[in-house]
């Protein structure tokens, strides 16, 4: 129980170092950042419940104000943005991580992280954060998918990565990757 | 760790947490339905009025905080005036920019401890279902500890590995670093249940 909770509180942390890595900004404002990649290892590592409730936390901590996204950037104003959809995503994007990771439990783990992360920290995370910034941003979706799609070769990268991270993780400290735990 | 508040007394600081947040939703809402590109503009010298109202300083770290956001802004409004809608464009991007200094406003003139309290204040409906809110309130401090703590233990594993190896640091430093954190983590958990759990 305790694990638990220091574990969230462990992977909340993570996500915002993750975003101090140095990025790449593109012309559209989103920056390349590693920090969806800790939103990935949330799903994988902690399992869907786990894994959200991580998430929402590092979000809270951004709403109260602490600059723990990629750049440095926090507070309120950044829940007020076309790209938001991402943020309010994010939980839901390590939910479904986290879920499909718990369903490939008999399959090799750098496979079933890797899926696990692409079908839920890329395909469920743009369904909800294009929709969102097409509303926001007032453009249509060809427009929205042209300003988005240079990240998606990043973020596939952070699928296999997340993988690789999976693969170790379960070598040296099995009993840590909660997703697979029998226990609750 | 910086946070993005800045310090020192002043009229917008001295306002409880609760009614800027509150006075923050009704105004976000209002303006999300203003369509008179007019209207915004004057919303936006308010805005530049209402920052220099606590000081010069803030007025200064705002427009830093803007700076991101004004590339975006910029991209979003070319997109529009290509497909000729200059209007609806110029409407887009004024009610962003709008938006966005308003909410910063509130981040600003607010200390953490204040919209941490009010955080969980505003929980306290999860206790009926059964949600313990201290362990909330433990989390995000935990959180807000960890976080200095993670660098310092990449820094030390990368200080590491360059005292041993000839090769520069390569990628093959995370797994270390997640390891050494999650071992981490776990003696922090047999800490607390040592101290009688959560």
């Amino acid at each position: 129980m305790e694990r638990n909770i220091v574990y969230i509180a462990l992977f909340a942390g993570l996500i915002a170092v993750l975003g101090l890595l140095p990025k790449l900004t593109l012309i559209s404002g989103i920056p390349i950042t590693a920090q969806s990649l800790g939103v990935m290892l949330c799903g994988v590592i902690l399992g869907a419940k786990r894994g959200a409730l991580a998430v929402l936390l590092f979000l809270s901590l951004v709403a109260l104000g602490l600059p723990l996204l990629a750049g440095g950037r926090g507070g309120l104003g950044v829940f007020t943005t076309p790209w938001a959809g991402f943020l309010f995503g994010f939980p839901a994007a390590a939910y479904t991580t986290g879920y499909i990771m718990e369903k490939f439990k008999h399959m090799p783990i750098s496979f079933a992280a890797s899926s696990a992360a692409f079908f839920g920290s890329i395909i469920v995370l743009y369904a909800i954060a294009i929709p969102y910034y097409m509303i926001g941003a007032k453009m249509d979706f060809f427009q929205s998918l042209l300003t988005m799609s240079p990240f998606i070769p990043g973020d596939i990268i952070k699928c296999i990565l997340a993988g690789f991270i999976a693969n170790g993780i379960h070598k040296a400290r099995p009993v840590s990757v909660l997703s697979w735990a029998n226990s609750r | 760790m910086l946070a993005i508040s800045i310090m020192g007394p002043s009229w917008a600081h001295n306002l409880k947490i609760g009614y800027k947040l509150v006075a923050l939703s009704f105004i976000s809402v209002i303006i999300f339905f203003i369509n008179n590109w007019l209207l915004l503009s004057v919303f936006l010298v308010g805005l530049i009025f209402l920052y220099s109202s606590v000081s010069l300083f803030a007025l200064r770290k705002g427009i830093l905080l803007l700076r991101p956001l004004i590339w975006v802004v910029l991209l979003i409004w070319i997109f529009h005036l290509i497909r000729g809608e200059y209007l609806s464009g110029t409407v887009t991007c004024l009610r962003l920019l709008v938006l966005f200094a308003l909410a910063n406003f509130v981040t600003m003139t607010s200390k953490l401890s204040d919209m941490i309290e009010f955080f969980l204040w505003i929980l306290h409906p999860l206790k009926l279902i059964g949600v313990k809110t201290s362990s909330i309130g433990l989390a995000l401090g935990m959180v807000i500890r960890f976080t200095p703590v993670l660098i310092e233990r990449a820094k030390q594993l990368l200080e590491s590995w360059r005292a041993r190896a000839l090769k520069h640091t390569n990628w093959r430093i995370i797994l270390p670093i997640f390891i050494t954190v999650i071992d981490d983590a776990d003696r922090v958990a047999e800490a607390i249940r040592a101290r009688g759990g959560i």
